[in-house]
């Protein structure tokens, strides 16, 4: 999915912390399984793609949300 | 940084107010002054109690009272309550953690969280004009909590921190082990959540507790220092579950049951303790007086600590070793645990022990001298009294009135009543508390403290 693939900038690892439990696991998943792929020089057989309905920015509403934060911290800082 | 939305309930008072003290600095040339108001108790439509005191005090305290003490835990979500007052800082809906401490700090106003057997109070204390903001935050506190995941978890270690630290004070084990013996359940239910339950605290349980408890008619809104109009108007501002008084588990006390818990420490701890008064009991102050009679803290900086103190004048009699004997009284709504707190060198507690008991049983056989009953009738005058000059005071003063009885007893009438108490009466309830069976909690150097049979019958 696009946002197992999102570049690790603090807001990133911060929203990926506060991931709930199963999200996380099946993140980690698809990335163990994409390097394992990667390193075989293989890809994943079309029955195994993500389907586009499946396909969900899971990692959007807490990267906001982190996004949000700092701004405050930010905003108080410089009063 | 603006708090867009928010209606400012409260900032009539700070107008009035100034304007208060300006018209009076002029009208004191001509002699007038700012009226005495009393304590003012009503309820909302919604069944909230609302509690004020308007002393024109600069500075304003408020409190949300909910009745959810620890007493209100059951064995499934053991700990709560200390986990509420610990996570009282985290997100809210109307306020992040961070924004709770920044936008406090930025008025010069503080939030406290206390929880007490019975009660949990959450107070904000800050100067008048910026009663608004302060009160935003306590609403979203009280009102709006959200627990999230992860602000739990991080928060978790918190709980450890106020472990760690009450595990080193013995004073507060003992206390805690005499309730827990006396009373098993209900106010028995330790103050602390244990440490194995520290895990199983999650966002769901803390939402269930919050939701089966904070509800409009089992809380009052209590404030020192503010309008009682503008406290109601904030009140009905806020968004409360509607919900009446939550049933509590009814205290029982039990006698001859201890709690022994020997620790490394060259000094041994005992709190022993008969079953008190309510309350709402009419001899809660004569019980009061004893307290004074046996002995409590010191009064005299510096002092001897043994004039005035039958307790200590018993225990030196014992050792001529330092050590510390108090008697407290403690009241609950609905029981009370009467007793002595004993600090020792491990080699003293069971002689001092057994003094204390034998001042007790003297007190039984009418052995009340009138000038040391007096003097105990003065001190508990004052004591009370002089609590009374704290605003702090005043404040938990009213809300566990306003509570329990939905009304307010002001100090004038406690004094009157302290003054109306007879020796008789003394000895009489004496009598009674005395002759029934105590529980103890030992902890400390053991090792010349006895189990609470060898020592009733020595």
């Amino acid at each position: 999915m696009a946002d197992d693939t999102l570049r690790q900038t603090p807001e990133v690892i911060e929203a990926v912390r506060r991931l709930p439990a199963d999200t996380y696991n099946q993140r980690a998943f698809r990335i163990k399984r994409a390097l394992d792929l990667s390193l075989k020089h293989r890809i994943l057989p079309t029955e195994q793609w993500t389907k586009f309905e499946e396909d969900v920015r899971y990692l959007k509403p807490y990267l906001e949300e982190v996004e949000r934060e700092m701004k405050e911290k930010a905003d108080w800082n410089a009063r | 940084m603006s708090l867009s939305g928010v209606r400012p309930a409260v900032s009539r008072i700070a107008r009035r107010c100034y304007s208060a003290q300006a018209s009076a600095t002029r009208k004191s040339e001509e002699g007038a002054i700012l009226p005495k108001q009393d304590v003012v108790v009503s309820k909302l439509a919604n069944g909230l109690t609302v509690a004020s005191l308007d002393n024109y005090s600069p500075v304003s305290k408020v409190s949300v009272v909910v009745n959810a003490g620890s007493r209100y835990e059951t064995s499934e979500n053991l700990g709560i309550t200390h986990c509420l007052r610990t996570f009282a800082n985290l997100t809210s809906k109307g306020a992040s953690s961070f924004s709770i401490s920044r936008g406090l700090e930025d008025i010069g106003a503080s939030l406290e969280a206390t929880t007490t057997k019975e009660h949990m109070i959450y107070t904000v204390q800050c100067l008048r004009d910026n009663l608004d903001t302060a009160c935003h935050y306590l609403t979203a506190v009280t009102t709006g909590q959200e627990f999230r995941d992860w602000e739990v978890k991080d928060n978790k270690i918190r709980l450890k921190m106020d472990l760690a630290v009450r595990n080193n004070d013995l004073i507060a084990d003992v206390i805690e082990g005499l309730h827990s013996a006396a009373f098993r359940s209900s106010l028995g239910k330790s103050l602390y959540a244990p440490e194995f339950m520290i895990p199983s605290i999650s966002p769901q349980s803390l939402h269930d507790f919050v939701d089966g408890h904070f509800l409009a008619g089992n809380m009052a809104l209590v404030g020192v220092g503010v309008d009682h109009d503008d406290l109601r108007a904030f009140g009905d501002k806020m968004p409360l579950k509607e919900g009446g008084v939550v049933q509590k588990v009814p205290a029982k006390f039990h006698g001859g049951q201890q709690s022994r818990n020997p620790t490394s420490s060259a000094l041994a701890f005992a709190a022993i303790g008969v079953e008190g008064t309510s309350l709402s009991s009419k001899d809660l102050l004569t019980a009061g007086v004893l307290q004074h009679l046996m002995g409590v803290g010191q009064h005299v900086k510096w002092g001897s600590n043994v004039a005035s103190s039958r307790l200590n004048q018993s225990a030196a009699q014992v050792t001529s070793l330092p050590s510390s004997t108090n008697c407290f009284n403690l009241a609950y709504t609905d029981a009370g645990i009467f007793g002595v707190c004993a600090i020792t060198q491990s080699q003293d507690m069971n002689p001092i022990l057994k003094s204390v008991m034998g001042v007790f049983r003297a007190a039984t056989k009418g052995n009340i001298d009138s000038k040391d009953f007096q003097r105990a009738k003065n001190q508990l005058k004052s004591s009370l009294l002089m609590k009374y000059e704290n605003q702090e005071t005043i404040l938990e003063d009213i809300a566990i009135q306003a509570l329990a009885t939905g009304g307010f007893k002001p100090i004038s009438e406690v004094v009157a009543d302290i003054d109306a108490i007879t020796a008789d009466d003394a000895v009489r309830l004496a009598k009674k508390m005395f002759n029934g069976k105590p529980s103890m909690a030992v902890s400390g150097n053991l090792s010349n403290t006895s189990y609470l049979e060898e020592l009733m019958s020595a």
